[in-house]
This record gives C-alpha cells, structure tokens and sequence, in this order.
C-alpha cells in the first residue's frame, strides 16, 4: 500500500490571521505560527484540486476555501487540529476566480471564470441566485470582488477588454478600463474601496480611481509578469509579486505609484501568493519553489544606520579639525564604538552609549598610509615604514596604554592581517621586498605587547589577502586563488601550496571540524566561488572536497549558523549582502556602492554583526539586523520542474536520513536529504555548474553521480561524507564534441569494471542520435572514447548497458519508439565474464559503433523511461518501458546465440495512462511496476506473471509528474518512493 | 545560472521559411492531414485561434487549386491577434471564448455548415498547470461551441490539447458528440512538449438537443443542455465527486521516419 509522506510543492495562497500563517500546499492548508517558524498543522482540503484561495470570516471563524472548481468552508478551529476535511469539499461548473463572504456573512459569492457570480447559502450550499453582466460572459483570467458595506463590486480581469467592473446586486456595468495590453493578471480594490490596482501581461501597475475609472498613476518595475497585487497602510502602499521572483513594495502618494523596496524572495520562476500583517509589517509570499517567505517590511533596527563625514564628525569633535582633502584609512569597531584613522593620521573615537565623539592623537607617521587591525579592545596601527603603534583601551573606550613596535626584520611593510584565535591574537604582516620574511606576532588576548614572533620565507608568488591559524599551522590566502600553509613548529619547511579552480583572490579562510586526519577549512573567492578543502597535515596533502558558486556578486566571506545553515556575504552590484547558501535566500542587503571601497564586518552572527563602510567619503555605521521572524516558514525545493531524481541507495546519511539528487529545469542540482520516517526535506547544497535545464542526474554508486545536460554537459561528481555536512565537488567533465548549444546528452549508463567502484565504462545518448562509449579511469581522472557512433536522425532519450553472461549489449530508446541494442563484446577492451567487466590491460582505442543487431518497435511514440530486469541465468533479460504513446511495455530479449537476440513483446498496455508516461521502475524485488505520468497518476502493476496489472493507483499532486526513484528501507522491508515534477512528492509502499 | 531556454530552431523551422509559411506550425496540420485526410473533402473550414497564419496558408492552398472553381468555398480564421492578410481566407480579430464572436462566425457562414473546424489556441501559459489546463480546454470547448452549431453531421474537428491531469475528461465529453475520438501527435511537434492534437471525426450530435448560441450564456451553460457528461449547476452545488473520465486512442502522425523535432541538426 501506498502512503503518503510528504509533499513540497507550489504554494498559491497565503494568509495572515492573528498570530499564524494559513498557507496552502497543493491541496492542503498548513497552519503555522509565524513568530517562530513551527508548524500547527497540516489540512487536507480538496481531493485533487489546489487550493488557490483563502477568505476568512474572523467573527464566524469560518474560513472560505477555493481552488479550481471546488470550495469548501471550513471551521477555523479544523484547520488548526484536524487532518482532512475532505467531505466538505463542494462544486461548481466553472473554474472559482475569487470568493468572499456577503457583508452580513450570511452568503458567500463565488466569482467564476466566465464573469458570473453565484451568491451561496453557506449553510446548505443552495445557489440562491446568479448573476452576471449582459453580453460581458468571455473567459476571465483573473478577478476579484469587494464587499462593501453598501455595495459589492465586482472586478473582471478579460483577455481582451480590459477590466469591467460592475456592481453585483443591479448586474450593471460600472466601468470598462483599458490601458493594458494583453490579459489582466490581477485585479484587486483598495481597503476604503476608493482605488483599484491592476496588472498585465505587459508588467505594469496600474492605480485606476474608482469613481471616475480614470487612470491615476501607472509604475513599471517588474522584469517580468505580475501576479498578486495587495493594498495595505491605509491604501498608501502595495505589495506586488511577480514571475521575476521578487516581491515589492511600492508607495502611493499624491496620485503617483513609486518603487521603495525590492525583496528576492524566492527561485525560479514565480511567485504567486502575497499577504501583509500589517501591524509588525511582515509580509508572507508563497512560490513555484514551495517556499513560504517571511519578509521584514521595516528591519525593526534601520534606525540604526549612522552616516558621518570628516567634516560633520569635526564639528562634534573637539581637537579635530579636517583638512580638504583628508579621508578615513581604517576603523575598527569594538563594543564600546568606534576608532578610526584619517589620512593625515588623526585618530578618533566614537562612543556609541554616549553618541560621542573624542580625538585621540595625531600621528603623522601615519600620514597617508596606514593598516588598521583591532582585537579585544585593542587596536594596531601599522605605517609602510616597518612601525606598529597600538593603543589599549578598557571597556568603556578610555586609552590604557600606547604602545610602539619596531618591525625590524623587515625593510618595508604593505600589508597586515589578522586573526583571532581561542586564546591568541595574530598579526600578519608582509613587506613588498621579496627578501624579507613574512612575519607573524603572537598576542595573549589584551595584550598589545607579542608574546612570540614567526618568521616564514616568503614565497615567490604570493600576495596576500586572508589568514587562519589552526592546529599548530598558519595559513595565509593570496591571489590568483592561491593558499600558503605554514608549520609553526618548522619556519623553514616551505609552505603547502593549495590551489584552487578560482580566478581571484581569496578572501577568506575559517577553520570548521576536523575528522582522524583531516581538518576542514572553508574558503572563498572574490570571483564568486566558495570552497572546503579537507587538509592532512601529517602527509601534507590536501584535497577540494567541495567547491560552488554564487549566482553573481563578489564574495568575501562566510559562515555556519546555528542551524547549520551556510551563509556567504559579499558584493552584489551596488550593494553588500549576506546570504543564505543553504537555503538560496537573500537574508540581508545594504546599498554602499560597490566592492572597492574601505568596508568591514565586525562581530559574530550570533551576538552583533556591524558592517562598516565608506561611500562617497562617508563613514556608515550599519547595525545588521537580526531578523525578529524566521525568514521562511518552509524552504521548498527547486522552483522549475525536477526532471530526474536519485537516492544514494547503499548507505543512510546520518540515522534515518537517506541522502538524493534532484536536477531541475532551473539548470542547478540540488544534494538534500530526506527522513524516512516523516518524509521531512532538508537541502544542503544547489549545485550551479550547468548552464542549461538537467536532463538527467543519477548516483553510480556511493560516492559519484553524474548529471547531464544540453550543450553536451556531463559532470561527475564525488561526494564526500565524513565530515558534519556532505560535501560535494565536480571531479570531471566531458569534453564537448562540438559547439553547438543545442546538443543534449539525454541519458547514460555506468558499468562498473573488475567488480570494484572507481572505474567504470559509461555510454551516452545524445539528442543528434548519437552514441558513445567511455571508459573512465579513476586513478588519471579521465574519460577515454572507445565506442563511437550513431543511431540514426533522431533524439535517442535512453541508454542501458546489458552484461548478458558472457556478452555485453547496448541497449537504446529513441523518439522513434523502438528497443534497439548492439552485441558490442568485441567493441570494448575488456572482458566479460558471468555478467561482469574486467579489465585486462588490453589498449583503448576508440571504435566505430557497428550496426545495431535487433530492433523492435515497441512504442508509437517516444520511450521516455525504461528499466532492466536481468536474468543472470538464463541468458535474457526484460525491458520495462513507458512512452509519450500512454503506453507501458514488457519487451523481452533472449539469445538465439552468442551474438543475436530474439525480441518479443510479452504485454502491452496501449491505455496505460491518459498522457506521457515519464518514469517506470521496478519495485519490491522485481515484482512490482511503478510509472508515473503527466495526468498525475502513480500506477502500481503486478508483473509477476509477465503481464501487467494494475494493483494499486494514486493521484499526485506535484504537477508535470517527469521523474521517479525509489530506494528500499533495509531494516524495514520498506520502499520510500519520491517522486518529482513542479514540486516534490514523497510516498512509501508498504 | 545559464540559459535553459533550447534552441529551437530545428529543421522544421527550416523547411518552413523555404516552404513560406508563417510558423512551422503548419507542418502539425499537414501531418494530420496525412493521417486522417480531413482535408480532402473539406470545402467550408474555420481556422480558430490562427495567428501568425501558418494553418491559414495550410488551408488556403489546400482549398483553392487554381484552376478549379471556387465559389462554395470558404475560409474563416480568428485570433486575438492581428494577422497579416493570406489570399482566400477571411480574417476577425476576436476572443474565441466571447459568445459573440461565435455568433459572427456563424453569420459569416450565411446560413451554411462547415466541414472542418480546427483549434491550435495555446493560451498565455501562466506556470499554474492546473489554470493554464483549464484555460486550454476552455479554449477547445469554445471551438466545440462552435463546431455544434456549425458543423456539418460527419464534419472533424481537431484543436490543440496538452496532455495534462484532466485531459481524459475532456475526452469523456468530446466522445458524446464524434464517432471517434483520437489523440494525435505529429513528429513536428516535439515529444518533450506535452502538446498533442484531439482529432475528432465524424460529427454526430445526441438527437435531442438543439444547440443554440446566445450572447449571454458561457460555453459551460451552453453545454448544459446536451449530456455530455459536463457538471450541471442545479440549484444546489454537488460534494466532490469524480467526474467521467475515458482515455483516448494514441496516434502518431507524420510516419517514425520523418524528422524526429526532439533531434538536434
Ligand atoms: C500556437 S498559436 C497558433 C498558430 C497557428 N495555428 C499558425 O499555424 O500560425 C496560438 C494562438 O492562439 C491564440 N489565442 C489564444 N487564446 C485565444 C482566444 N481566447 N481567442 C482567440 N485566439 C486565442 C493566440 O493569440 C495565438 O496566436
């Protein structure tokens, strides 16, 4: 039997009521609070619609549901305890656009698609009446309706005609108002039912007066389609969502509509839901993606953005007076305030419990050059000319002591680094001459006197940018994407040289975990990219475990939260922000003007983060806020169809967690894990190195998967496990054969050789009819061709390798229909034995593909899935196939002799589904058939005896239903099925 | 993140520049045509949901040879987009689902039946699957409004279907009004998309039911009259119930061996 476990999907509707979230999920309704994040309850509404639409009677706590052609009005309190409310679900001829409550909540209207409006009796369902515009009954795409205390009007959003508004109770026509191009997307009144806002195929707002139907104001913004439209504060702001993803708010005033924020909200593509909460000023947005999104409207602590100049800071400075052209060289921030050095070397302190500032003193050693550092309540100043000068202060920001320290080692000093250790401070400090050391101090935390000196010989190439000390080792980041690691305890052993597949400098280097021999580090780079490199410092060997990258911007550093989330901050065009890695959202953003420029983060994610910066010779003091509401309430998957999904079978991650794959038509890859018990989803990394939608992504074996895509993109990957988190790095590439962007590789196969998992032979089909073999050799990383050829013009969507005894046979799928397979024995290197690969040193070479040996024509359409049951011992084997033709096959194969086959078709279910079967597998040792198709029905056959029957079939709502896989629970005899499509849904047979 | 979006410039997109259509569309509707010769006899024939024209310039050639005569003939498209003139047929600019434009169809038939009525409507996809499916099939009942009132016993239909979660209903109800009702795919159109064409021939309506168009009724109130198996909206909504549902035989048209549009060039 089939169970339901979970399910992530879009979400359409989302509605704030006291202090919780109605959020609809497919067909369900979940209830969540949203002051932190915990989830009530979940509801199953409607049978097999979605809901789109959510209208509450707060005096009644009755909560009007709609969806598709199905409503149903439901007790607050039920959604809030039960499971389902599955019987209330009622229906109507046409699709509901909108549904309210009367003003006396004695009748619900119900808006449908063709213009009409069916007033209900809410305690018996009885249509009292129905009433509609005379000669305005063509298809709506969208509309609402406003009950007002006198009057309901209704908005009607056409293809054609603009929007018509009427009044519901004389069936009049009011207005007609045209000034969009295309079909209206959204139509929705203003609270006092003076202004309605509408939107368009063409991506624009309109604000349109309500008494006169004139246009007021119309705002463009949106870089592609609107979807949801919200007036809130007193009708002076709107909310819009749109298909970019975003989420904005803009403000109305004076007859004119004006963008103030833009909120990235969720990926690719659309969101559809949005609703205000208008006395803490949050907003929830529901996506494609199935995240629901909180957003803080007004960060509660914006307030807390201090903006100086020199010359306003001289004016509350006494002793300070600016020159023309002096700027500020270096700050740092400590939990006192601020203290900063100018150009002319002025040094200043800002108080921040007295809003004060006090000049300390002038240097002008410091003139014109100067590195600042700080730790504790110490900060080092270091001039070009080899002196370090650091001031002590105590807690309340009064300066203890000063200190002077001659850099005698070295002839002249560029740069200085620091980093903060448990119970030491570091300061790293390079000079430009290549003969000089690098030199690194000691401190004792407090201390402005080094309690130890370091010195390395500096290597040739190294510039550096970033450092960390761990374990006895001092690692410094440098340019051209290059690390140093130092021995402490050996100045003269030359550094390990780490390089990493970046094109900038490092910026960041933090230290995580260490498992018996490896310690793992987390680097970034400024072009975008990310890393974790796993170091052996006995053996000096070190190995990229994971390497990512950002969508765009500059990054500049990063860290783990306590949720275990990654986060990753740095330049995003004009603006610095902080975002959540795991999770693929922005969590905080502040305009500053760009990357280079005079900028750093102070203080931990736990306690207080401060960013300072200066821009157009201002100083900004910017408090990052921590968010006050979780930032979503679910995270969701991909926002674009999952076209193929994989578990890693052999081992569990992490109790009963198992760990898969899901490659989307948003071209990235995603590496979650999923409970086997509740079904619960938790993403870890969003793999960006394809550059077009996945056709294909599949574990080999414990730790590699491939993934493939067009452009003839095919990547293996390795996975890593030993640390705290899977880590995963792209070990190889396919190179293209030629360059031409269209051309897919639709699918692969793996067959492991000498009974081991490192090396392996993979055959690809491309969407040219192209055919190839490869043989991968693990210990050189590399792919070597040693079967080429092709079927014959048309798109070929799978491939399998068959070991047969003692031959091996391709066996293919094409868009014609047919099973085709070669005897390619004799074609590969290698020998076969009892249905496996040995290599016995025989030379690669690449070979032509010969002619096919058997063709069957099984399918009147594309074959879009196929699984193999071999029988090892009887020389046959069982293909399992569904098609674009509805249909579901078993094809059988057996030897006439070693190298033809005889081919039938043992059953055949022309109706097998109403629309394309995507995915078959083979369930429960081989006795079971799962396929999915798009009419969004699992069916599950009995093929026991050759024949196909069904047994058992269950409707899903994740939409364009394209992929499936399954993975037996060992110790529970158990199958957990996940099944992918716009959304992800999470099944167990048992 | 990269481009997702694939080239689509096939060869049917060739083959339609060299043959001067407007769309490779045409090639769908030549394909079909292949299979089940709807064409032949065709004389009087609405092209719905037209635009650019391609199906347009199918039909022009295809209806009136040069030489013969050519005075009974006829050819209606409509769109919501303009399109530029093509010889012999008659253009509207209308919505297909406002009752009034099926009225000036009709008119423009004077008082005449058709013989074939075809649909490739595809409507502004929104990315809500269940929307966008409800809107396409609310699409191909207006054209099957049309084909009621205006087809001939015995005349075909075909219209653009995307093979979605109640595309069997659609076929439940199509098969209360055609002798055969069947799903087809062309090889020009691809197989990664879920389009396919319902062909249905043989035009024979339920005996007792008049069809008749007015301007202030919507398709779903037209059809209330004729047991098609379509939700009646009595005086009191329903519970939820499952709705008739039957699948439809699959066809591939167009032959295996011509181009396959999912392959690369
Ligand atoms: C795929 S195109 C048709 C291509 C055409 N058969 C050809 O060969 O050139 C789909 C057309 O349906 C039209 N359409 C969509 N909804 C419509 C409606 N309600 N009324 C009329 N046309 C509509 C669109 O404007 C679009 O031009």
């Amino acid at each position: 039997m089939l169970q339901k476990l979970n399910h992530v999907g879009p979400s359409l509707a989302v509605k704030f009521y006291e202090k919780w979230c109605l959020c609809s999920q497919g067909p369900f309704i979940e209830v969540f609070d949203y002051s932190n994040g915990s989830s009530i309850n979940r509801c199953h509404i409607f049978h097999r619609n979605k809901v789109h639409g959510i209208s509450i009677d707060k005096t009644s706590g009755n909560v009007l549901v709609y969806g598709s052609r199905s409503f149903s009005i439901v007790n607050i309190n039920d959604l809030f305890s039960k499971s389902e409310v599955l019987d209330q679900e009622k229906m109507t001829g046409e699709w509901i656009m909108s549904g309210e409550f009367s003003f006396n909540k004695e009748e619900i209207y119900l808006l449908t698609s063709y213009n009409r409006v069916l007033i209900i009796d809410p305690d018996n369902f009885t249509v009292k009446s129905t009433h509609f515009v005379e000669g305005e009954r063509s298809i709506l795409y969208s509309g609402s309706i406003k009950v007002l205390r006198h009057k309901v009007l209704v908005n009607a959003g056409t293809i054609m005609n603009g929007i018509i508004v009427w009044e519901l109770d004389s069936k009049k026509k009011i207005h007609t108002l045209r000034g969009h191009e295309g079909s209206i997307f959204y139509v929705t009144t203003s609270n006092n039912g003076k202004l309605l806002a509408s939107c368009s195929d063409d991506r624009s707002i309109i604000i349109w007066d309500m008494v006169s139907g004139k246009l007021l104001s119309r705002a463009w913004g949106h870089t592609a389609r609107i979807w949801n439209l919200k007036f809130f504060n007193d009708d002076t702001q709107l909310i819009s969502v749109s298909e970019d993803c975003t989420c904005r708010v803009w403000n109305y005033k004076n007859d004119e509509l004006t963008i103030k924020d833009i909120f990235e909200s969720h990926l690719t593509k659309n969101v559809w839901g949005v609703d205000v909460e208008e006395t803490n000023l949050i907003a929830i947005s529901g996506g494609n993606d199935g995240r629901l999104k909180v957003t803080e409207l007004v960060p509660h602590n914006r307030s807390c953005n201090i903006e100086l100049s020199l010359e306003s800071i001289s004016e509350q400075c006494d002793g300070f007076i600016h020159k023309a052209n002096e700027i500020v060289k270096g700050f740092h921030w400590f939990d006192f305030g601020l203290v900063l050095i100018t150009s002319e070397g002025n040094i200043l302190e800002y108080l921040q419990n007295i809003e004060e500032w006090k000049f300390l003193d002038y240097d002008d050693r410091f003139f014109s050059f100067s590195i600042t550092q700080g730790n504790e309540n110490t900060i080092f100043f270091m001039n070009n000319k080899c002196l370090l000068t650091s001031f002590k202060f105590d807690k309340f920001g009064s300066v203890l002591q000063k200190v002077d320290y001659e850099l005698e080692l070295l002839t002249k000093t560029v740069n200085c680094l620091s980093v903060r250790h448990t119970a030491h401070f570091y300061l790293i400090i390079e000079s430009p001459n290549p003969r000089d050391p690098l030199l690194m101090l000691k401190f004792n935390h407090g201390s402005c006197a080094p309690t130890e000196r370091y010195t390395f010989s500096k290597p040739e190439n190294m510039i550096s940018s970033c450092a960390e000390v761990h374990n006895n080792r001092l690692l410094v980041g440098a340019r051209f994407s290059l690390a140093f690691i130092f021995d402490l305890a050996s100045e003269t052993k030359p550094p390990i040289v780490v390089k990493t597949q970046a094109a900038d400098a490092i910026t960041s280097i933090n230290y995580l975990e260490t498992t018996e021999n490896d310690a793992l580090f987390s680097m970034t780079n400024r072009d975008g990219t990310y890393f974790f490199v796993a170091v052996d410092f006995r053996s000096s060997v070190y190995k990229t475990i994971h390497a990512n990258k950002i969508s765009r911007g500059f990054l500049e550093g990063s860290f783990y939260d306590s949720n275990d989330d990654f986060f990753v901050y740095g330049f995003k065009s004009n603006l610095f922000h902080i975002y959540n890695e795991s999770q693929q959202y922005e969590v905080f953003s502040q305009p500053c003007g760009g990357a280079h420029r005079q900028w750093k983060l102070f203080g931990s994610q736990e306690q207080q983060q401060v960013l300072c910066f200066v821009k157009n010779s201002t100083l900004n003091i910017t408090k990052i806020p921590k968010g006050k509401y979780p930032g979503a309430l679910k995270n969701g998957t991909h926002g674009r169809e999952i076209r193929d999904i994989s578990f890693r079978k052999r081992s569990n991650y992490c109790k009963e967690n198992l760990l898969f794959i899901t490659g989307s038509e948003d071209t990235t890859v995603k590496l979650s894990s999923i409970n086997s018990e509740t079904g619960a989803i938790q993403n870890f990394w969003t793999l960006k190195s394809h550059v077009s939608g996945l056709q294909r992504c599949k574990f080999i074996c414990d730790n590699f998967f491939i993934t493939c895509s067009a452009r003839e993109e095919l990547f293996l990957w390795e996975l890593n496990d030993q640390f705290s988190h899977p880590y995963v790095n792209l070990k190889q590439k396919l190179i293209p054969s030629m360059n031409n962007p269209d051309l897919r590789i639709m699918d692969f196969d793996v067959l492991f050789l000498n009974g081991d998992t490192c090396d392996f032979i993979m055959a690809t089909v491309y969407s040219d009819s192209s055919v190839k073999v490869w043989h991968y050799f693990n210990e050189q990383n590399s792919f070597t061709l040693i079967i080429d050829g092709r079927y014959e013009t048309c798109c070929i969507w799978n491939v399998a390798f068959i070991p047969l005894q003692n031959c091996l046979k391709l066996l293919i799928a094409p868009t014609d229909g047919h099973l085709i397979t070669w005897d390619i024995t004799n074609s590969v290197p290698f020998e076969i034995r009892n249905n496996e690969l040995f290599d016995r040193g025989l030379k690669l070479e690449t070979k032509q593909l010969q002619n096919w040996s058997e063709k069957i024509l099984v399918h009147t359409a594309g074959i879009k899935s196929l699984d193999v049951k071999l029988d090892k011992s009887s020389d046959s084997f069982k293909v399992y196939s569904g098609g674009d033709d509805n249909a579901v096959a078993i094809t059988k194969f057996t030897n006439n002799d070693n190298y033809t086959m005889k081919a039938e078709i043992l059953d055949h279910d022309s109706y097998a589904a109403s629309s394309t079967v995507t995915s078959v597998n083979l369930l429960d040792n081989d006795t079971k058939l799962l396929a999915t198709s798009v009419d969004q029905v699992i069916r599950i056959r009995d093929i026991t005896n050759d024949k196909l029957k069904i047994t058992e079939s269950k409707y899903t709502t994740v939409a364009d239903t394209g992929s499936s896989d399954i993975v037996t629970l060992p110790n529970v005899q158990k199958t957990l099925i996940l099944i992918g499509g716009l959304g992800l849904s999470c099944w167990r047979d048992e | 993140m990269g481009k997702s979006s694939k080239d689509k410039r096939d060869l049917y997109y060739r083959k339609a520049k060299e043959q001067g259509y407007r769309a490779r569309s045409a090639f769908k509707l030549l394909q079909l045509d292949d299979d089940f010769h709807f064409l032949q006899q065709a004389v009087r024939v609405v092209d719905l949901c037209a635009a650019p024209g391609s199906w347009s310039q199918v039909l022009s050639r295809r209806l009136f040879p040069q030489s013969s005569d050519n005075s009974d003939r006829k050819i209606v498209a409509v769109d919501l987009q303009p399109m530029s003139p093509i010889d012999n047929v008659i253009t509207l600019q209308a919505d297909i689902t406002h009752p009034k434009t099926l009225q000036t169809i009709t008119e423009l038939f004077e008082g005449k039946k058709a013989d074939f009525i075809c649909s490739d409507g595809a409507p502004d996809v929104t990315g809500l699957h269940d929307l966008d499916e409800y809107v396409q099939q609310q699409l191909i009942l207006s054209a099957l409004q049309l084909s009621t009132c205006l087809l001939r016993k015995g005349g075909n239909f075909v219209a653009k279907i995307f093979r979605g979660r109640d595309i069997d209903m659609l076929y439940s109800q199509l098969g209360y009004l055609f002798e055969k009702v069947i799903c087809a795919k062309p090889r020009s159109s691809r197989g990664t998309s879920l389009e396919s064409f319902i062909v249905c021939l043989g035009y024979n309506p339920p005996a007792n039911w008049e069809p008749k168009l007015d301007v202030n009724s919507s398709v779903e109130d037209f059809f209330q009259g004729c047991d098609i198996g379509k939700l009646r909206l009595e005086d009191k909504c329903p519970n939820y119930h499952e709705e008739p549902r039957s699948i439809a035989t699959f066809i591939a048209c167009g032959g295996l061996s011509s181009f396959d549009s999912d392959a690369t060039y």
